[in-house]
């Protein structure tokens, strides 16, 4: 039994399936996560195979920050994800609400709303920068 | 001041923006300026890439009529500028009822310098 | 018949950002369709309130990443014409090779996600692999893949060098025979043709009555472009609007597909016609007055609307970007078309969202 654990322990984490959520930020960052998942740095040799569904998420990127409409979708979708679950933010924006932050419709960064586990910071972060964010979380898939 | 700008009123703002779509004009965009005790309101036109502007300068919470139902694009101009000043347009549709952009509890967009813009916000019905 | 209201989105795979469409549908055709935006709007313009002229070139850079540099120059345009300046004309070659870099880059990445939307996975990919030989050149020769900051008052912030012009011509070779390669699949294949052809008629005098602009407005045959009003070095150089009459979903893609060639056209030209000298014009003055300017996008025509009173910050600044005006043509589109062609003629007016909502 102690065995079948710990392969699925193991296992669990080259597996993942993984969602972004964009929001209010300029949309560099979902070009970049975008460009991270292609051909030229294929997130996906790293199991991590892309969804729409928050059902089947195991993490979800966000980009962008919150804003008074957007948070409550933000909420709806991580109370969709099933734990264990990886958030990472990426960008600036995620993070404080970057540039944006003085404007009037701006809440600030994601983790207004939800318990952020990786901070990815960059406008935009590269790619790489993305993929390093995502693997240096896989920990938490391990406990 | 713009070039080419012509102020009119605001109850001959029809017949005017008719005047241009007539000639083969296309609604460009319009912009809302706040001034105290008003906004100023531009619509841009343009035809074969030059560019006119029709200038209304209104009072505070004044309604203007549409020109949706002679430029079928104007809805989207007139919803965010009723989401950002205190008017209110007439004849408008689909109206968002100033919940276009903004949720109920923005109470105040400063889009202007020097101008305390804001706006009562009327809750959708 | 059963009527029913089917909210598409705020997340929805297709669609890379947070938007709302309520389509109502009867059996399985559209009968109206209403958006609900407000997911990205941020109101940036207010910032003009807390930035001075000089850093709000940054924020016009990010309202938008598809088309930061294009943004970032039509600010500084603006903001140079209330100064009085005008950059060198080194400056102004640049400005243009980056823009063109970059509508490139949106262009691609716009037929990217037109394949993925056809279900068309592996074109897809093929495409991004494309998009990454420009995404390279961009980083090279500024230093950032996407938000490449390259404008400023007066100028650019960076100078290219002879290695690395060279670098961008070897590129564009590269990039070229790519695309070459993928039209058969783009425009010839049966699937695709299939998926595309008739869908989304947007008729000539329709589209011009509601505004569309830039490549939508291409497509339904009216040759429109705002680079040929000549602003920055586009005066120098010589071309033709791409048009296309068919109004559907491959006109827009043919128009797309035949832009990514004339911007490599325009790069090579305003290249060879780079001249030596300053890259940047410097002023200490304020802006002062009311200005109004326009550019093409890769999306089309975005206007600035500046006023300003001689100070440190500017009054107002209005911003009608291209995805604004195209959204009255979308909702006239989606009536009529069946649920599944939804996304796919969505995407084909290449909405950004973040440009819309600001
Ligand atoms: S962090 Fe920068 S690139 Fe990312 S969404 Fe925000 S402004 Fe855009």
């Amino acid at each position: 039994m102690g065995m079948m654990k710990h392969l699925m322990v193991r296992s669990r984490r080259r597996s993942l399936w993984m969602m972004h959520f964009c929001l209010g930020g300029c949309n560099g960052c979902s070009i970049e996560i975008m460009a991270a998942l292609t051909p030229m740095y294929d997130l996906e040799r790293f199991g991590i195979l892309n969804t729409g569904n928050p059902k089947h998420t195991d993490v979800l990127l966000v980009g962008g920050s919150v804003n008074h409409r957007n948070r409550r979708t933000l909420k709806n979708l991580i109370d969709q994800i099933p734990a264990p679950r990886l958030i990472v933010a990426v960008g600036t924006c995620a993070l404080t609400g970057g540039i944006f932050n003085e404007a009037y419709n701006i809440i600030g960064g994601a983790n207004r709303v939800v318990d952020v586990d990786v901070y990815v910071p960059g406008c935009p972060p590269k790619p790489e920068a993305v993929i390093d964010g995502i693997l240096s979380g896989l920990d938490k898939f391990e406990q | 001041m713009l070039e080419s700008t012509s102020l009119v009123d605001a109850d001959r703002l029809h017949s005017h923006a008719g005047n241009l779509k007539e000639n083969g004009w296309r609604l460009v965009g319009m912009t809302g300026v706040a001034r105290e005790g008003g906004v100023d309101l531009f619509y841009h036109f343009d035809r074969e890439l030059k560019m006119t502007n029709l200038k209304v300068e209104t009072e505070e919470d004044e309604t203007i009529p549409s020109i949706g139902d002679q430029f079928p694009g104007a809805w989207i101009h007139e919803n965010e500028i009723q989401d950002q000043f205190g008017i209110r347009f007439d004849g408008l549709d689909p109206d968002y009822r100033r919940l276009f952009f903004l949720e109920e509890n923005v109470e105040a967009t400063p889009i202007c310098r020097g101008v305390s813009a804001r706006v009562s916000k009327e809750p959708g019905k | 018949m059963t009527v029913s209201v089917i909210p598409v989105g705020p997340q929805h795979p297709v669609f890379l950002e947070p938007f709302q469409l309520k389509l109502v549908v009867e059996d399985e055709v559209v009968s109206e369709a209403l958006p609900r935006f407000g997911y990205v709007h941020r109101g940036l313009e207010a910032l003009v309130v807390s930035k001075d002229f000089r850093q709000m070139t940054r924020v016009a850079e990010r309202i938008c990443g598809i088309c930061s540099a294009i943004h970032g120059m039509t600010y500084c345009r603006a903001i140079e014409k209330l100064l009085g300046i005008t950059p060198p004309p080194r400056a102004q070659m640049l400005r243009l090779v980056w823009s063109e870099l970059h509508r490139m880059h949106s262009h691609l990445l716009w037929l990217g996600l037109f394949a993925e939307a056809m279900g068309f996975e592996s074109l897809f990919m093929q495409i991004f692999r494309i998009r990454e030989t420009v995404m390279d050149i961009l980083e090279q020769t500024t230093g950032n893949r996407v938000i490449i900051s390259v404008n400023v008052i007066g100028g650019v912030r960076r100078d290219l060098d002879a290695e690395g012009a060279d670098g961008i011509r070897r590129a564009l070779k590269k990039v070229a025979g790519d695309l070459e390669r993928i039209r058969p699949v783009l425009v010839d294949d049966y699937s695709v043709r299939k998926r595309t052809e008739e869908k989304g008629i947007l008729a000539k005098e329709r589209a011009y009555e509601l505004g569309a602009v830039g490549p939508v407005l291409r497509a339904s045959g009216i040759s429109q472009d705002i680079r040929r009003t000549g602003y920055g070095a586009y005066g120098e150089l010589d071309f033709e609007p791409v048009v296309e009459s068919g109004g559907d979903c491959q006109a827009r893609c043919k128009v797309r597909y035949r832009e990514l060639f004339q911007s490599m056209d325009l790069i090579r030209s305003g290249l060879d016609r780079l001249s030596d000298g300053e890259i940047q014009t410097k002023s200490k003055e304020k802006p002062e007055g009311e200005i109004l300017v326009r550019s093409e996008q890769p999306r089309g025509e975005v206007v600035y609307y500046i006023r300003a009173d001689g100070s440190k910050h500017l009054q107002r600044l209005r911003i009608r970007t291209p995805t604004f005006a195209n959204m009255a043509a979308l909702m006239d589109l989606l009536p009529g078309l069946d649920l599944a062609d939804v996304p796919l003629v969505t995407l084909s007016l290449d909405p950004c969202i973040a440009c819309t909502e600001r």
